[in-house]
């Protein structure tokens, strides 16, 4: 089976970085700890990347460089998140900085921009401030307009990148009273900035991504052209809303990268420690516990993969498909490494040595994924606010249905372009995954699907049936309310569930023979009703085995790993 | 434009009306002058308030159209001036 295209490339990155278990590899797990143990920012790693132009994929194609498919961006995240959450955001975060512009910007600015990006610079979002957590329109840090300049004043702080940053898309206060139409973006190059009236603040010492540059920067009345603003003048806190509808989905993969590092460490201590006279992978319990963590992760990746392939296909549905990856995946990620900790015992809690002191950093790293890009609550909100309004099922199921659904969800349908232009902050087309399980379903009959594949199928049908009524009523539910955040928990879900069906209907005769079979289907659909009941399969144990002894990723869509030949396993 | 007259006020009537209902108070406690912050109406509420008037009015708002009207007056100006709403889709029969 051939490997689809918007994959190569991640499996060429990992040619080029090596195996990581090599303390010789240019990107090793040797390093990352002993790094990480230092707080030493990963300059030389950081470098390496550059070499290899990887930056060329931060920007957009008719702006010079390689980026196409989100999807194929989303691949390269997970090869440098399961090596290094620090090296994997110290770098990526300049995608991040960048997109603004790219969305919203001059065509000015989108040249400057790409400049920056492909020489190297890297390029920060500053947004957080000190005292502000989530409350964006509650931000301080003013950009006052003087005849030709704004002059900014004020403090962020938590950057990722601050410090080392060549520029930044800077979120500012221009009207003084603030407000949805107070604050602007405006795109700041620290070279063109009087360093007299600026300064870094020193990095924030953290549990996680300790060698990261979480630090801040200070301005004192510092003067930057009026032409600095990105888009039109007021426009900051959509813009931002809009630009975090994309990142935010790409954080699946940092969770996702670690999650594949953490059961490949619990899965290669399973099969190689012995215990009561076996290997602990011989026990069934714990081989359980494995194999579940593993159709999470599949789960998790049919989720993530069709947010990210819909920015591209249904950007107006981004608000919804977005706010669910980015609550759904890093939460279920901090669990399934909470499983599988089990597994090691008290391993888990080393620092002392190698493995498990990988294992316990990426714990560690991966757990503030859900806070960052809007935390958990923050995506829950934005699902809750929207549910009460979603139009009829009835409107947005049509004669396109099918080919909206196979864009979506097909690895192989041609993706279109992105078109942030589209990014709305409320979706008026609705969710066609949570629209489409009724005809999903019918497609699985039409399919000649088994009994049990129909019984886990109706399961979310009679679910979805039994949300409708609600979603009416939720119109009347308090803000930020228990129960507002109850239904939106359940809507996921369903629209999880949704994703798992779209993916297996429209890749299943392309992927390989395990993840075509309906039993695949099955384990993701009861897995994710099933309330912490370990499933038991011995197809996905054994599947598990040879992809940790292959070195393939462990992902709904595996590609190989750059393992070395000392993973010779009894 | 005696029609755009009569339409600013219907719509501003009917935003009167939503908006109190929203909040749970009577119609005539609220100003139409005054912005809908004062009225406890947060940034996202506003977009979500948008999408419902949409439906109401039967003509497509964009999301952030009570950040850039940030008044019942100056909103039922907008559409009854600028985006020529003369209907409200309820009495469309």
């Amino acid at each position: 089976m051939q490997l689809r295209q918007q994959y190569q490339l991640a499996e060429k990155l990992e040619r080029y970085l090596g195996d990581p278990e090599d303390p010789a590899a240019p990107v090793s797990f040797g390093a990352a700890l002993e790094m990480d143990e230092r707080e030493e920012y990963p300059i030389r790693q950081t470098a390496f990347l550059d070499n290899w132009n990887l930056c060329e994929l931060y920007v957009p194609a008719h702006c010079g460089g390689r980026l196409g498919s989100f999807e194929e961006v989303f691949a390269i995240l997970r090869v440098l998140s399961r090596r290094d959450l620090t090296l994997a955001l110290s770098h990526v975060v300049t995608f991040l900085g960048a997109l603004p512009v790219w969305i919203a910007g001059s065509d000015e600015q989108k040249r400057h921009m790409a400049e920056l990006v492909r020489a190297g610079h890297k390029v920060a979002f500053a947004l957080s401030e000190r005292m502000r957590g989530s409350d964006l329109l509650a931000n301080e840090v003013e950009a006052r307009q003087d005849g030709d300049s704004y002059v900014i004043s004020g403090e962020k702080w938590m950057v990722g990148n601050a410090t080392r940053s060549t520029a930044l898309s800077l979120f500012a206060r221009t009207r003084p009273e603030g407000g949805p139409r107070g604050f602007s973006l405006l795109f700041v190059d620290k070279r063109s900035l009087d360093p007299a009236r600026f300064r870094h603040l020193p990095k924030v010492p953290t549990v996680g991504l300790r060698g990261s540059d979480l630090s801040g920067i200070c301005f004192q009345q510092c003067r930057v052209q009026r032409d600095s603003c990105i888009g039109p003048a007021g426009s900051g806190f959509e813009l931002t809303l809009r630009t975090l509808q994309v990142t935010r989905t790409f954080c699946t993969g940092l969770s996702l990268g670690a999650a594949d590092t953490a059961l490949r460490l619990a899965a290669d201590f399973a099969i190689k420690r012995r215990l009561y006279g076996a290997n602990v992978y011989d026990i069934p319990h714990a081989r359980a516990v494995l194999a579940n963590a593993f159709i999470d992760l599949m789960i998790c990746d049919c989720v993530a993969i069709s947010a990210l392939r819909a920015l591209q296909a249904r950007p107006g549905q981004a608000s919804l498909w977005s706010a669910v990856a980015k609550y759904f995946v890093p939460t279920r990620i901090e669990s399934v490494i909470r499983d599988i900790a089990v597994v090691l015992g008290a391993r888990f809690f080393l620092r002392s040595e190698h493995a498990w002191s990988m294992f316990q950093k990426m714990a560690r790293d991966s757990a503030i994924v859900s806070v960052f890009e809007g935390s958990t609550v923050v995506q829950l909100d934005a699902l809750a606010l929207q549910l009460g309004f979603l139009p009829d099922r009835g409107k947005t199921v049509d004669d396109t249905f099918n080919d909206r659904l196979r864009t979506v969800f097909s690895l192989d349908a041609p993706i279109p372009a992105f078109d942030p232009a589209q990014l709305d902050l409320f979706s008026r087309e609705g969710d066609d995954a949570v629209s489409g399980i009724p005809f999903l379903c019918d497609h699985l009959r039409a399919a000649g699907a088994s009994e049990e594949t129909m019984n886990a199928a109706r399961r979310v049908l009679d679910q979805s049936a039994h949300l409708t009524g609600d979603l009416e009523r939720s119109r009347r539910l308090q803000p930020r309310s228990i129960a507002a955040f109850d239904l939106a928990k359940r809507y996921a879900r369903l629209h999880v569930s949704a994703c798992c069906i779209g993916f297996w209907i429209y890749n299943r005769e392309t992927l390989d023979e395990f993840l075509g079979r309906e039993k695949w289907l099955v384990n993701c659909l009861n897995r994710l009703f099933a309330e912490g009941e370990l499933i038991e399969d011995a197809r996905t144990e054994a599947e598990l085995l040879d992809r940790v002894r292959a070195g393939r990723l462990l992902s709904a869509v595996p590609f190989s790993l750059s393992c070395g030949e000392r993973n010779t396993y009894a | 434009m005696p029609d755009a007259e009569t339409a600013a006020a219907e719509i501003q009537r009917i935003l009167i009306t939503e908006l109190a209902q929203r909040i749970e108070v009577e119609p005539e406690l609220i100003d139409p002058r005054q912005p809908f912050e004062r009225y406890g109406l947060d940034s996202l509420n506003a977009v979500r308030l948008a999408v419902e008037l949409e439906e109401r009015i039967g003509c497509r708002l964009p999301a952030t159209a009570l950040w850039d009207y940030p008044s019942i007056e100056s909103l039922a100006h907008h559409l009854a001036y600028d985006l020529s709403v003369r209907r409200i889709s309820d009495q469309r029969s």
